[in-house]
């Protein structure tokens, strides 16, 4: 895509007119009350992702997830979870810096040889922050360990149809479609 | 009457003081005082090096905070400060300035300019630094100006426009005094400009001279533009250049060739774009030019800071010019005529195969950018950048911040529309590894890579080595560092908390010294704590 110069009149234009072409939400046609003990039962999500301020703490926070997120990212984020591993925020003043992973997967090997694995929380030239997978906050000096383990996936499993079938996929949609924030 | 004469005469004298009285003299001779730091890369010969040495490997683990001075704006902090007999003088974000008392960080006096709000920086509002000369500083700024400031008070003396910077001309450069002009260089090369060096009179701030880097019409090297490409050709000159003052030469690098990564509606070689200028300071005429990166797609500046080392090359005593360059080779040109001697990688380059004989690249055909996207390395930002290195006449060693990062270039034909971003292209990095950085010490004569510190980032920060045997650094995660000069071992480092954008300065007050970095927003000042 070539760079561009528009005004900032017209940058807005082209934004109202992308946002026109977005289709709105098709009803999803799961049940709701299903998708929700799917959730916090036999799916197992609620033990990594927060709804309301229940659940754990190593995935994102899901309590707007209705209203942030369209369903077919929603598919993508239960069947391939380490397809769109989103990049940190993005500094406008740090053009050149590398933007951190969020949700990266990170293990770090200690001096005699324990593996320890977490979701990455930050990092730089000496040292490592990691939540573990016990949900405890770790943190290192590089000097004092062995190694540190970059893997670019996520944590999360990916719910296969063996997992989550296509019906129990679309009562969980329609419970976190139903996820605004209210 | 008699006190009242010798009481004004004292006043007098006071405000005499040569405290701050900088003379080109003093400049040229600013190995000869290193408490102070009296110009961007601490002397003509852009080696960063100091010859301080209470902070040494043996004192450095105690390194402590003297003071911080909070600029109080925001956005990338890349000041290089001077310093002159006890008084730091710095610019910051947006055109801001200060001056400090360099012993307790206490402020004497601040400045910001007002800019217009359509000014075009491609990076950041930033500004690297002052040039001094005599009682004034100067400043060159985003609005295309260059400003002369009184260094007592901050007053502005004089204020002459450079350039339209409704066209995308701006100044981030730290200009450079020689003689008594003040020489710096245009920054725009993502909009189109024509690039230019140009030397001002200190005293009056009239223009002495102006060597254009895009060749119109007539001129040599216009021939290496097609169409009309040439007047929107780029080729900026936004870093300090060097000076060697036996052979009455500056040495000013220049930057890439707009649009920079769509090269069908400018082929040739784009003269003077990615160039070493030799320029006579008194008149602006070409000595003699060597291009690294002829018909540059990949954005590769050759802007980076000219070290001028005199050695035996081949037996033979030479006068040399030593560049790592953006585009991933270490040349070394011979500064008297501008003769290629040799060029090595010193990290990972795909764009060329190799440097030729005559120190032509031999470019790999299949890294030019594509509607659909190349991958090459180094990427955009380059092997390395601006942000300074350091030479160590000691350990004859060469410290270079550099980047692993490579990016998928994409480049297609744009239309050029006057004040607006104009490259051609996106340039995005490679998805698939995450780039890092290092801090590397090179035999600058031959490459050889000596040792690495490794960052976990790319940086933004440059070098600074100092008789005391160890190279103070710093990362874009906020880490300032010292390493043993000759090891590359950490000694000690601190977190600032905030990206590191330049490159740290050293200097003395009351036989104390003291190492100065920005980040953030803060100037930080370490010395040695009592054992």
């Amino acid at each position: 895509m070539p760079a561009n110069g528009f005004e900032d009149s017209e940058v807005w234009a082209i934004i109202a007119y992308l946002r026109s072409l977005t289709p709105p939400k098709q009803a999803v046609s799961g049940d709701r009350v299903k998708g929700e003990k799917i959730f916090s039962g036999s799916g197992g999500c609620s033990q990594c992702h927060m709804v309301k301020g229940h659940g754990g703490l190593l995935g994102p926070d899901l309590s707007r997830v209705g209203a942030s997120r369209s369903d077919s990212y929603l598919i993508d984020s239960i069947r391939e979870p380490s397809k769109d591993l989103s990049d940190g925020l993005f500094d406008p003043n740090n053009h050149t810096g590398v933007l951190p992973l969020i949700y990266d997967t990170v293990t770090v090997v200690t001096a005699d040889g324990r593996r320890i694995t977490g979701v990455a929380k930050n990092e730089d030239t000496f040292s490592v922050q990691l939540l573990d997978t016990g949900q405890d906050l770790q943190f290192f000096l590089k000097k004092d360990i062995k190694e540190v383990i970059h893997e670019r996936k996520s944590l999360m499993p990916p719910y296969s149809e063996q997992m989550l079938s296509a019906v129990a996929l679309q009562d969980l949609l329609a419970y976190l479609e139903s996820l605004r924030g209210d | 009457m008699k006190k009242t004469v010798l009481v004004l005469g004292l006043f007098l004298g006071a405000c005499a003081s040569a405290q701050s009285q900088v003379s080109y003299e003093r400049v040229l001779g600013a190995a000869h005082e290193p408490q102070n730091w009296l110009t961007y890369s601490g002397g003509y010969s852009g080696w960063r090096y100091s010859a301080l040495n209470e902070i040494n490997t043996s004192s450095a683990s105690r390194l402590t905070m003297q003071w911080a001075f909070q600029v109080a704006d925001l956005g990338q902090f890349e000041t290089t400060p001077i310093v002159v007999d006890g008084v730091l003088y710095g610019t910051g974000q947006n055109n801001r300035a200060f001056a400090l008392d360099a012993r307790t960080g206490r402020a004497i006096w601040r400045y910001q300019r007002n800019l217009p709000d359509k000014i075009l920086p491609c990076c950041g509002m930033v500004n690297r630094g002052f040039a001094i000369l005599g009682d004034r500083l100067f400043m060159a700024t985003l609005d295309a100006h260059v400003i002369a400031l009184d260094t007592k008070t901050g007053n502005l003396l004089w204020d002459v426009t450079a350039a339209d910077y409704r066209l995308g001309y701006t100044f981030t450069v730290a200009p450079l005094a020689v003689k008594n002009e003040i020489i710096l260089g245009a920054s725009g090369g993502e909009y189109g400009i024509r690039g230019f060096v140009d030397a001002y009179d200190a005293a009056t701030g009239r223009r002495v001279w102006r060597f254009g880097t895009v060749p119109g019409p007539g001129e040599a090297g216009h021939e290496t533009w097609t169409g009309d490409s040439w007047k929107t050709g780029g080729a900026p000159a936004w870093l300090t250049g060097s000076y060697d003052p036996e052979l009455n030469l500056i040495y000013w690098p220049t930057g890439n060739p707009s649009p920079v990564n769509y090269g069908g509606d400018r082929n040739g070689d784009n003269l003077y774009s990615d160039c070493m200028l030799a320029l006579d300071p008194d008149t602006g005429s070409l000595k003699w030019y060597f291009q690294f990166t002829p018909h540059d797609v990949h954005d590769y500046d050759s802007t980076e800071i000219p070290v001028l080392i005199d050695a035996d090359w081949d037996g033979q005593p030479r006068k040399l010019l030593i560049q790592a360059n953006r585009n991933g080779f270490l040349y070394v040109l011979d500064r008297t005529n501008g003769k290629f001697l040799s060029a090595k990688a010193f990290g990972k380059v795909t764009w060329a195969k190799s440097i030729g004989p005559t120190g032509r690249p031999i470019e790999d055909p299949a890294a030019v950018p594509t509607a659909s996207g190349t991958e090459v390395c180094p990427g955009a930002i380059g092997l390395t950048n601006w942000f300074s290195p350091s030479y160590d006449p000691v350990t004859k060693l060469l410290y270079v911040a550099t980047s692993n990062e490579c990016d998928i270039f994409t480049g297609e034909k744009q239309q050029y529309r006057a004040g607006h971003d104009f490259v051609g292209s996106v340039e995005v990095p490679d998805p698939i590894r995450t780039p890092s950085g290092s801090l590397k010490a090179l035999d600058p004569f031959t490459g050889a890579e000596k040792w690495e510190f490794k960052y976990f980032n790319s940086p933004n920060g440059g070098a600074l080595s100092t008789a005391g045997g160890v190279v103070f650094a710093g990362d874009s995660d906020g880490n300032f560092i010292t390493l043993d000069a000759q090891t590359g071992r950490d000694i000690w480092h601190v977190q600032l908390g905030a990206a590191i954008y330049s490159a740290a300065v050293t200097y003395q007050v009351n036989g104390k010294q003291y190492v100065v970095i920005p980040a953030g927003s803060a100037l930080f000042a370490f010395a040695v704590s009592e054992p």
